[in-house]
C-alpha cells in the first residue's frame, strides 16, 4: 500500500467519522453563517463522486485492467462523497424540504458515502469490489432520486409526458373560483417549489388548507387588501430583488396572472365561491373567465357523472328523422331531434326510455307531441333542455313536465298553452319561450324565470305588400297555357292588366282564375289586403311560341364572344337571362347587323314577328337603331318589306327582356322566306355616363334571344 | 440472387445500429419540433365520428354574407374626425404604404370623407350605428360588434374566397364544407350545407361556387345552392307517371348496382353518390315542409318584412335560412350581392340596406323567440372594408369609396358569443386598428371553437400535409365568448 493510499485512507476514515457524527446529532447542532454557504455547495459538489462511481464502474468491465486508476478515482469519488454528504447535512437546516423524502436522500447518501470508503478499501480484490462498486452504484441511484424529488418535485422527469392530463381543469358553473383560475396560476408558476413535499420557507400553494396557513412569514394573505399581502408584496417586488417570487430565471408570473391575484385578494381571496356568483361586471371574474377559458379551452360546458349508453343503443334508436348524438366526444350525455311531422310517432318517444338517464336535451319543435307524450318526456331525469315549440301541447302536459328535475330551459311556442301556473312547480327552470302563445303573465309571478315573449307585431305598422307573381317563372309559354297568379300572404286581393297599363287598387280585373295570353304580352299585377299597403306594381313581360322556321341563317357574324347557339339560338324557344350575356340563349351583335333568314312551309300566314331583346342600358344594351324586314321565295328573291327605327330609351332604366312587335300587312303574310335585319346602335346616347371622351369605342350592342313568328 | 436473400443481405448488423441511431435523432427531432407527435391519440379518427372535439356553443350557423364589402364607416364605425377633415388628404402616416387596389392606385389625391348618414347610440354598449340599419340597431343588445377584422387581400375574389375558406387561392374546403366533416349532418334529410343567393340594388361582385365548395374534402361535405325560384331545389318532384313506390325500387336496385361498382373499384365516390341519392329521396318530403309558408304565423311576414313573401329576395332567403337552421341544417350560407359602392355610395347604400336590415333583425329576433338563439351562431358582414377617402369624384351629396383590408365591421350574436358588446377599436381615421385586431384565421378559429371543435385538431390530410381552416395561424378571441 503506497503512502499515498494511506494518505486517503485516513482521510476517509476521518471524514466518515465525522459524517457519523453529523448524522447522529443534526438535530441538535447549530451552524454558523459561513457553514451555510459551504452547506449551499452541495448541488455543486455532488456531481463529482457521481463521475467518479459511475467511471469506475465502466473499468470494472475490463478485467484485471486499469487497477492504479481504478484505485486512484475510487479513492477522490469516496472522499469528495463523504464531503457532499456532510455539506448535504448542512444544507439540510435551512429547511422547506419535505421531511420523508429529506431523511431518506440523508440516509442513502450516507451510507453510499460509507460504502464507497469501504469500497476503496477493499480495491485491491476486484471480486469483492465488483460487488461493492454494484451496490454504490444502486445507492446512488437511490440516493440521486431522492435528491432530484427534493430540488425538482415530484414527477419531474414524467411530467411533460402526464401534466396536460392532469392540470386539464373541468369548470362548470359551480367550480370555484379559486379552483378554476387561482389555482391553475399557483399550479404552473409556484408549486414546484412550494408543495407538500418541497415547501420552501414552509409553504405550501398546493392546498387550500397550505395557502390559508401561509408560510414561515404568515400570514400570506391578508384578504380585501393585496398590498398589505405577503403573496402580493413578493410578487410585485422588483425582479432583481433577492425576495422576489418566484425567483429569477424561473418562469414569471404574466401581467394579467398578476391583476389576476391581485383583483382575488382584492375581493376577499375566498377559495371557495363559485365563478359564477361574483358579478359578472366584476373585475376579478372578468380575469378569471380569461384564464378558465384558456386553460379549459377544450373541456367548457357541463360535464357529466352518469353511466354512458351503449353505443347500440345510441345507434338502434337513430333513424333517418331521429338523430340521437352525444354533445360531445366522449361525453355520455345524449342529444335527441325529431324531424318531418308525419314520420313522428310515439312509440318513438316511448323508445328513448332506453336512455332516459343520457337525454339531456330533447327537440320535439313542431311534432304533434301530446299531453300522453309528456308521461314519457318527464322520466328523462336529467334533461335539461327541452323545445315543444308548435306542438300539441295543453296546460295538463305542462303539468306532468313540471317533475323534471334537471330543466332549465323549456321552449312552448306556438302551443295553444294560456295558463302558465304549472311553471312554479318547476325546480330548476330559469327560461321558458312563450312567444306566439295565448300565455299572459303578471310580472313578478315567477321571479326566478326568464321569459321570451318574442316579437310583438305593431299594430299601427302599415308594410308594403310585395306584387302577385305568375306561379311559373317560365316566360315563353305554349299557346293557351294558363297563367297562374299567386300572392304567400292569404287574404290578399289580386287585380291585373294585360295591356300595359298600370292595375288600379279599385277599377282593374280582379285574378279569380288562370287566364291565357296571345304573343307578347307585359302582364301587370298589384295586391292589396287590409291592414297593408297596396303592393307596387309587378311587370311580367310573356310571349307565347309561335311556329318554329323549317330553317333558320344567320347572313352576318355575331361577336365572337357572344356566339350563342349560332343560328338556331333565335328559333329555339330559349329565352335569356337579362342579367348573364354569357347565358348561351343570347347572341350578341356590335360591329356587324344582325342578318338572319327564315324558312317556312308554304302558305304560313304570319302575322305578326316579335323581336325579343336585352334591354339593359347599364351593360350598354340597346334596342336596335334600325329593324329591316325583307320577304320572298327564297334567299335570291327577296324585297324589302318593311323598315322601323325603334325608339331609344332616353335615361338608364330598369333591366329587362323586352320585344318589337312587328305586324305584317295582309300582302306580306304569305312568304315563305324572311331575313330581318337589325342594326345595333353606331353611338351610346348623349345622356349615358359611359359616353365620355375617356371612351374610346362607344358602339352599343344589340342581344337577341328569339324572333317568334306568330300565325 | 433470391429477392428475400437479397434484402437480407442488405440489413446487416452495421446497417442497423447506422440507421437506428438516424431513426431515432430524427424521431427524436420530430417531437421536438411537434410536441405531441407521440401522445396524439388518433385524431383523424376521433373526427371520424363527426362529433364536437368538446361541449359546444353553438350547433349550427347562419352566415350573412354582405357580398361586395358594405361600408364600416356607414354603417358601424363611426367617425367624426372624418367630416371635420373632409376634402383634406389622408396623411401617408396613417397611410402607412397601404397596397391599393388598380382602381385607386392612378388616384392623384386621396380626400378623406365623412359619412353622409347620422349616427346615434344604441343599447347598454352605447354602440355607435348608423340611421341606415335602424332594425338591427334595435337588436343591438343581441350582437357583438366586431370592429377590426382584417384580411390580407384587396380584391373581391381572394378575399371572399379567405374569408370563406381560409385561404385566397381557391382549393380549400368552405367554412360550410369543414363544419360538415368535422360535425356531421343533424338532419339526415337534408344537406348539412345550403347555399342561398340573392342580389341587390347596389353595384354588385359575383359569387361563384368555388364559394361552397368541399375542396379536397368527401363531396358530401359540398355546398347545395338552392335555386331562388318558387322550387328552391329543382327536379326534387317526381316526373309524371312515376309513384313514390316506384322511385323507392328504382333506387334500391340502383343502389346494389352501385354497391357493386364500389365492391370492384373501392372508389369512394360512389358511395358518396348512393347517400346523395338517398337523401334527394327524402328531401321530396323534407323540403316542401320547409317551403311551406302557412304554417307560419301572419306577423312572421311582418316581421322578416313583405319582400319574404317574393322568393330570392334577401328576406325570403333569411326567413328560409331560419327555417333550414331550425330543421337541423349545420351551416347555412347566405350572399346577398350589392355592397360594392366604388361611386354612388349615396344612392346605392340605403337602397342595400333596406334590402338586408329588417330581415337580418328579424332573423335575430327569431331564432331568439323560439329558444333557438343561444345554439345558433348568425354571422353580418363583408369580405373587407372601404376605404376613408373618396375613390373618383367627391362632392357634397355623394362620393364613393374603394376597398380597405386593414379594418372592417363583423356582427356576430348567439351561439355563445357575448352579446351587447363592441369589440376592437380603430383609429379616429377608420384607417388602422389600434386595439384588438381580428384576423380571418382568429375569427374561423373562434367560430370553431363555439362549434365545439379544436382549429387545430380539426384537419384533412391532403398532398402530403394536414390542412386546417385556420391554416397555420388562428388564435381564440376570448373576449367575445359568452
Amino acid at each position: 500500500m503506497s503512502k499515498f493510499q494511506k494518505v486517503v485512507g485516513n482521510i476517509l476514515f476521518g471524514l466518515n467519522a465525522l459524517l457519523l457524527f453529523f448524522l447522529l446529532f443534526d438535530s441538535r447542532m447549530e451552524y454558523p453563517a459561513w457553514v451555510q454557504s459551504v452547506g449551499r455547495m452541495h448541488p455543486l459538489l455532488l456531481h463529482l463522486p457521481i463521475g467518479g462511481v459511475l467511471f469506475v464502474f465502466v473499468l470494472l468491465f475490463f478485467k484485471n485492467k486499469f487497477q492504479d486508476i481504478i484505485n486512484g478515482v475510487l479513492g477522490l469519488s469516496a472522499v469528495l462523497a463523504a464531503v457532499t454528504a456532510i455539506m448535504g447535512i448542512v444544507l439540510s437546516k435551512e429547511g422547506g424540504y419535505n421531511e420523508d423524502t429529506l431523511n431518506a436522500h440523508r440516509l442513502s447518501g450516507a451510507i453510499l458515502s460509507f460504502v464507497l470508503a469501504a469500497t476503496y478499501f477493499v480495491s485491491t480484490n476486484r471480486k469483492v469490489l465488483n460487488i461493492t462498486t454494484g451496490v454504490s452504484f444502486v445507492l446512488l441511484l437511490v440516493a440521486g432520486h431522492y435528491g432530484s424529488v427534493l430540488t425538482h418535485g415530484d414527477d419531474f422527469v414524467f411530467g411533460p409526458l402526464i401534466s396536460s392530463e392532469e392540470h386539464k381543469i373541468v369548470v362548470t358553473d359551480s367550480t370555484s373560483l379559486f379552483a378554476a383560475a387561482i389555482k391553475p396560476v399557483f399550479d404552473t408558476k409556484c408549486t414546484s417549489c412550494h408543495n407538500d413535499k418541497k415547501s420552501k420557507g414552509g409553504l405550501v400553494l398546493s392546498t387550500r388548507e397550505g395557502i390559508a396557513k401561509g408560510g414561515e412569514h404568515k400570514p400570506l394573505l391578508t384578504p380585501s387588501s393585496p398590498h398589505g399581502s405577503l403573496l402580493m408584496k413578493r410578487i410585485l417586488l422588483p425582479e432583481e430583488h433577492e425576495d422576489h417570487m418566484p425567483p429569477k430565471g424561473k418562469a414569471q408570473l404574466s401581467a394579467s396572472e398578476v391583476q389576476l391575484l391581485f383583483q382575488w385578494i382584492l375581493s376577499g381571496a375566498d377559495t371557495a365561491k363559485a365563478w359564477t356568483r361574483y358579478s359578472p361586471s366584476d373585475s376579478v371574474r372578468k380575469l378569471a373567465e380569461q384564464v378558465i377559458r384558456t386553460n379549459s379551452k377544450t373541456s367548457m360546458g357541463p360535464h357529466y357523472t352518469f353511466e354512458a349508453a351503449s353505443e347500440e343503443t345510441i345507434e338502434r334508436l337513430n333513424d333517418p328523422y331521429l338523430t340521437v348524438r352525444p354533445v360531445a366526444l366522449g361525453e355520455p350525455a345524449l342529444a335527441a331531434t325529431f324531424f318531418i311531422k308525419n314520420e313522428y310517432k310515439p312509440s318513438k318517444l316511448q323508445a328513448l326510455s332506453a336512455i332516459n338517464q343520457q337525454l339531456v336535451e330533447l327537440n320535439l319543435s313542431k311534432m304533434p307531441v301530446t299531453d300522453e307524450d309528456c308521461e314519457v318526456i318527464r322520466k328523462f331525469d336529467n334533461l335539461e333542455k327541452l323545445n315543444l315549440n308548435f306542438s300539441s301541447i295543453t296546460e295538463k302536459g305542462l303539468q306532468t313536465l313540471s317533475s323534471l328535475p334537471e330543466l332549465r330551459s323549456l321552449s312552448i311556442a306556438g302551443t295553444s298553452i294560456k295558463d302558465l301556473n304549472a311553471l312554479k312547480d318547476f325546480k330548476k327552470l330559469k327560461e321558458v319561450f312563450i312567444w306566439n302563445t295565448p300565455a299572459i303573465f303578471v310580472d313578478g309571478d315567477f321571479p326566478q324565470l326568464v321569459f321570451n315573449t318574442g316579437f310583438i307585431p305593431d299594430e299601427k305598422e302599415k308594410l308594403r305588400l310585395t306584387p302577385p307573381i305568375p306561379s311559373s317563372d317560365k316566360t315563353l309559354l305554349d299557346k293557351d297555357e294558363p297563367i297562374v297568379l299567386t300572392h304567400k300572404l292569404p287574404g290578399t286581393v289580386i287585380r291585373y292588366t294585360t295591356d300595359g297599363s298600370d292595375p288600379d287598387s279599385t277599377s282593374a280585373k280582379v285574378y279569380d282564375a288562370p287566364f291565357t295570353i296571345d304573343g307578347y304580352t307585359i302582364v301587370k299585377t298589384r295586391a292589396c289586403k287590409d291592414g297593408w299597403f297596396c303592393s307596387p306594381v309587378g311587370t311580367f313581360i310573356l310571349y307565347t311560341k309561335g311556329v318554329h322556321p323549317l330553317e333558320t341563317k344567320l347572313f352576318t357574324q355575331p361577336n365572337k364572344d357572344y356566339k350563342g347557339e349560332g343560328p338556331a339560338t333565335l328559333s329555339n324557344d330559349k329565352k335569356g337571362f337579362t342579367d348573364d350575356h354569357r347565358d348561351i340563349a343570347w347572341i350578341g351583335f356590335r360591329e356587324n347587323p344582325m342578318s338572319a333568314g327564315f324558312k317556312f312551309e308554304k302558305g304560313a300566314d304570319i302575322k305578326n314577328i316579335t323581336l325579343s331583346f336585352d334591354h339593359n342600358t347599364y351593360g350598354w344594351l340597346f334596342p336596335p337603331a334600325k329593324v329591316e324586314i325583307w320577304g320572298g321565295t327564297d334567299e335570291a328573291h327577296l324585297s324589302l318589306i318593311k323598315q322601323l327605327k325603334p325608339e331609344q330609351p332616353k335615361g338608364l332604366q330598369a333591366t329587362r327582356n323586352e320585344a318589337l312587335v312587328i305586324p305584317l300587312e295582309k300582302e306580306a303574310r304569305g312568304f315563305e322566306t324572311y331575313k330581318i335585319v337589325a342594326w345595333p346602335l353606331p353611338e351610346l346616347p348623349k345622356w349615358h355616363p359611359s359616353n365620355n371622351p375617356k371612351t374610346k369605342d362607344k358602339r352599343a350592342w344589340l342581344f337577341v334571344d328569339e324572333i317568334i313568328f306568330s300565325q | 440472387m433470391n429477392p428475400f436473400l437479397e434484402n437480407k443481405l442488405n440489413v446487416n448488423r452495421r446497417h442497423f445500429l447506422g440507421k437506428l441511431s438516424l431513426g431515432i435523432g430524427s424521431a427524436a427531432l420530430g417531437s421536438l419540433l411537434i410536441p405531441d407527435l407521440f401522445s396524439s391519440s388518433g385524431d383523424d379518427q376521433a373526427l371520424a365520428a363527426g362529433l364536437p372535439h368538446f361541449a359546444p356553443k353553438a350547433k349550427r350557423i347562419i352566415y350573412l354574407h354582405q357580398n361586395g364589402a358594405p361600408s364600416q364607416l356607414e354603417s358601424f364605425d363611426y367617425k367624426p374626425l372624418l367630416n371635420k377633415m373632409a376634402g383634406q388628404e389622408l396623411p401617408e402616416s396613417i397611410r402607412n404604404g397601404q397596397r391599393l387596389t388598380g382602381m385607386t392606385s392612378d388616384q392623384k389625391k386621396f380626400p378623406l370623407v365623412g359619412s353622409y348618414f347620422k349616427f346615434a347610440q344604441y343599447g347598454k354598449s352605447g354602440a355607435w350605428i348608423s340611421e341606415l340599419f335602424p332594425h338591427l340597431a334595435s337588436v343591438v343588445d343581441d350582437l357583438c360588434i366586431i370592429k377590426t377584422l382584417h384580411t390580407e387581400a384587396i380584391n373581391h375574389d381572394p378575399a371572399l374566397t379567405f374569408m370563406q375558406t381560409g385561404a385566397q387561392q381557391g382549393n380549400r374546403p368552405s367554412m360550410g364544407a369543414w363544419l360538415s366533416y368535422g360535425l356531421g349532418s343533424d338532419n339526415k334529410n337534408l344537406p348539412a350545407f345550403c347555399v342561398l343567393l340573392s342580389r341587390g340594388k347596389g353595384n354588385g361582385q359575383g359569387v361563384y361556387s368555388k364559394l361552397w365548395t368541399n375542396g379536397f374534402l368527401d363531396s358530401i361535405h359540398q355546398g347545395v345552392q338552392f335555386s331562388s325560384s318558387e322550387e328552391p331545389v329543382l327536379y326534387l318532384n317526381d316526373p309524371s307517371g312515376i309513384t313514390k313506390e316506384g322511385r323507392r325500387k328504382m333506387l334500391d336496385k340502383l343502389s346494389e348496382l352501385n354497391s357493386m361498382g364500389y365492391e370492384e373499384f373501392g372508389d369512394p365516390e360512389i358511395q358518396t353518390k348512393v347517400q346523395q341519392y338517398e337523401m334527394a329521396y327524402r328531401m321530396q318530403t323534407s323540403v316542401p315542409e320547409i317551403t311551406d309558408l302557412s304554417k307560419e304565423p301572419d306577423h312572421i311576414i311582418k316581421m322578416y318584412g313583405p319582400d319574404c313573401l317574393m322568393p330570392g329576395t334577401y328576406a325570403a332567403n333569411v326567413l328560409l335560412a331560419r327555417k333550414l337552421s331550425e330543421s337541423g341544417v349545420r351551416f347555412v350560407q347566405i350572399y346577398h350581392q350589392g355592397w360594392d359602392q366604388h361611386g354612388n355610395l349615396v344612392g346605392e347604400m340605403p337602397m342595400q340596406a333596406r334590402d338586408t336590415d329588417r330581415a337580418s333583425a328579424a332573423l335575430i329576433t327569431d331564432l331568439k323567440q323560439r329558444g333557438l338563439l343561444d345554439e345558433t351562431l348568425v354571422v353580418w358582414g363583408g369580405e373587407f372594408g372601404r376605404t376613408n377617402y373618396c375613390q373618383g369624384d367627391l362632392s357634397k351629396e355623394n362620393y364613393g369609396r374603394d376597398h380597405h383590408p386593414r379594418c372592417y365591421t363583423v356582427l356576430m350574436a348567439g351561439g355563445g358569443i357575448k352579446p351587447g358588446i363592441v369589440y376592437g377599436e380603430t383609429d379616429d381615421f377608420g384607417y388602422n386598428i389600434v386595439k384588438d385586431p381580428v384576423h380571418i384565421n382568429d375569427f374561423h378559429a373562434t367560430i370553431l371553437n363555439r362549434m365545439g371543435l379544436d382549429h387545430e385538431k380539426l384537419t384533412f390530410k391532403h398532398l402530403g400535409r394536414r390542412y386546417r381552416l385556420t391554416d397555420v395561424g388562428g388564435k381564440i378571441v376570448p373576449a367575445i365568448l359568452a
